[in-house]
């Protein structure tokens, strides 16, 4: 009786009632499809992070990602093949990096020289994709090497020219060797534009005076929420090179994690704040609904019906309330999330190529479901509901029966 | 034993500036199964009698019993509960639940009490058939005459099975024929159940049909009449 009373009294004033069932549903939209915009965005990132950087799982020399050290290197030998042997590994990539300075006939200036190996990166480092490539072909091995544009510009190098790259070697001593422009890329990362070398690690290990050198083991797995579990794996399961340990992307890639955190918390204190301002409305809502009912409320105390009864009326106004604006809000925003799964939003008219952390994200984001927040982000409005109605219900009991009705 | 007794009770209230007397320590003695009138001009404290009665005011001083239960000694909760199984309403607006139906709105009596859920049909559609409300379970009460409105109202104060009816002013709001008619009813409820009823009105066809009738006047009793 008491659902059905407040479902009833909600519709005494339809309008009223349809503006607030409204904010709520806007509100939950928006909460839920960008949470699975941004959901996607992060999952986007990190796929993207990955690829360019430690991979889910780093392997490194203990202190390296701390000191960034030339000589925390290690010897890869059979521990990649190893590591792609335990369950959830798809891949893993050994990579040298090398700070360096580069020279051509016309200029010289400071690079950072990656060594991949090209053929098994191919499919996946974003340097690698063809897409990228301004002129050139991805080369297969050997001294052919790909820059950035910007650097191409610096050092004004075109694709056939030839370069020197000076750095230090494994021994401590200085080292250069000649490579020859095989490709030029455009990655949009102004960092990477004028800045690396992309070199076949092979080539890179002989020059530095040990060929089989690593400073990066990358894991790659299926997705971010296998990491737990391979990475136990991966610690335990003794085929790390010597001196050498696992880090998940977070700790080896803590700019890109950090940036996902405060786009996080950002966005949560917005919703914090939309969710206030629709529990102001909906408190407005039922307590204009209380006060026009003062001499009903009255009626009710007079016929018998206990404070506690009283009070889950007016809460049970404002949870049908709420739940009504929930249903309609989550299930627009599941929808706008289903659909941008499939075609994805394309923001380069906003934003042009995406910068993040030092990697280019697709301007094109697909969402994916994050089916946690959309349930807290209920939990949460349901709750606000509730609070709403608890200031309206107060005044309702503070009604006194014989003052209310005035004639009894 | 469901007698009233009001000892030497008081109640002021205070508007604006002056201080009214409504209820000046007035005694008054109602017997279980009585059918009295509390008549008297407006002002005279019909209404504030009523609602010290009802559980629905405090006195300011004195005493009120309803049987055995003393009223003016109760918590709010002790008499909200009173009032929900002791006492029925009726009133001279009505004062039906818009949003219920007319079976609704004398269910949600049941309801509060907690009676099970098979008893209200039971309980309810005879009732609803002796008022006259035979076929208008469904019709909202916008949809009801003013007639029809009390008689659920009415109803509705009946269905609880009190032992005191109290109501104001309840033909005030009535044409002629409505108002004889809702009077002989409540008669005959009084005659058949026993229930005491307690009006107030200044309407001479309620008054005309009372056994008792007590007047009152600046919150005193002016007369108490038997018939």
């Amino acid at each position: 009786m008491i659902l059905r009373l407040g479902w009833r009294n909600l519709w005494r004033n339809p309008r009223r009632t349809f503006l607030q069932v409204l904010a709520v549903a806007c509100s939950l939209f928006l909460a839920v499809f960008f949470n699975n915009l941004a959901f996607g965005s992060y999952l986007q990132m990190i796929r993207e992070g990955v690829k360019a950087g430690s991979g889910h799982i780093g392997v490194y020399h203990p202190s390296y990602l701390a000191d960034r050290k030339i000589e925390q290197f290690f010897t890869v030998a059979s521990s990649a093949a190893a590591l792609a042997r335990i369950p959830g590994v798809k891949s893993v990539f050994p990579r040298l990096q090398l700070p360096g300075l580069a020279r051509s006939s016309h200029d010289s200036s400071g690079v950072a020289v990656l060594g991949l190996e090209m053929a098994a990166e191919a499919g996946s480092h974003p340097l690698l994709e063809g897409r990228r490539l301004k002129s050139g072909a991805i080369p297969s091995g050997g001294r052919g090497v790909l820059i950035g544009d910007r650097l191409a510009e610096i050092l004004r190098l075109r694709v056939g020219r030839k370069l020197v790259v000076m750095f230090q070697g494994a021994g401590g001593d200085i080292c250069s060797a000649l490579f020859r422009v095989a490709g030029i890329f455009h990655s949009g990362v102004t960092q990477m534009d004028a800045g690396v070398i992309v070199v076949d690690r092979k080539e890179l290990g002989e020059a530095f005076g040990a060929p089989d050198a690593a400073h990066e083991l990358a894991i790659m797995l299926s997705g971010p929420d296998d990491v737990p579990a391979v990475l136990e794996a991966v610690r335990s399961g003794g085929c790390l090179p010597a001196s050498a340990a696992a880090f998940p992307w977070q700790e080896a890639m803590p700019q890109l994690d950090g940036a996902i955190r405060i786009d996080r918390i950002q966005f949560r204190f917005m919703i914090v704040i939309l969710y206030l301002i629709v529990g102001l409305g909906a408190a407005n809502t039922l307590l204009m609904s209380v006060m026009e009912r003062t001499r009903e409320f009255g009626l009710f105390r007079a016929l018998g019906l206990g404070p506690r009864a009283i009070r889950n009326m007016v809460v049970t106004e404002g949870i049908v309330l709420g739940m009504l604006g929930m249903a309609v809000g989550t299930g627009a925003g599941l929808l706008a999330t289903w659909h941008s799964m499939r075609t994805g939003i394309d923001f380069s008219a906003l934003m042009g190529e995406a910068e993040v952390a030092g990697m280019l994200i697709d301007p094109v984001i697909y969402s994916a479901w994050d089916h946690a927040t959309t349930f807290w982000f209920n939990v949460g409005m349901l709750m606000i509901a509730m609070a709403a109605s608890l200031y309206p219900a107060r005044k309702a009991l503070q009604i006194r029966p014989a003052q209310a009705m005035r004639t009894f | 034993m469901s007698g009233i007794l009001v000892r030497q009770v008081s109640k002021q209230y205070r508007e604006t500036e002056a201080v009214v007397r409504a209820i000046d320590a007035l005694d008054l003695s109602i017997g279980e199964g009585e059918f009295t009138v509390i008549a008297g001009p407006s002002g005279s404290g019909k209404t504030t009698l009523l609602n010290l009665v009802g559980g629905l005011d405090r006195p300011d001083t004195g005493e009120i019993f309803l049987g055995d239960e003393a009223l003016h000694a109760m918590s709010e909760s002790e008499l909200t509960d009173l009032r929900l199984r002791r006492i029925g309403f009726v009133f001279q607006a009505f004062n039906l639940i818009p949003v219920l139906t007319v079976y609704e709105n004398v269910q949600f009596i049941l309801q509060i009490q907690g009676v099970a859920g098979p008893e209200h049909a039971p309980r309810i559609l005879p009732l609803l058939e002796e008022l006259g409300l035979k076929g208008m379970e469904n019709r909202f009460p916008p949809q009801l005459s003013g007639g029809q409105q009390q008689r659920v109202a009415v109803a509705r104060a009946m269905v609880g099975q009190p032992r005191v009816i109290l109501a104001d002013e309840p033909t005030a709001n009535l044409d002629s024929e409505n108002a004889v008619a809702l009077l002989g009813l409540m008669k005959r409820l009084n005659g058949e159940q026993g229930v005491t009823f307690l009006f107030s009105s200044h309407d001479p066809r309620v008054i005309d049909t009372a056994r008792r009738v007590i007047r009152l006047r600046d919150g005193r009793i002016e007369s108490d009449e038997r018939r």
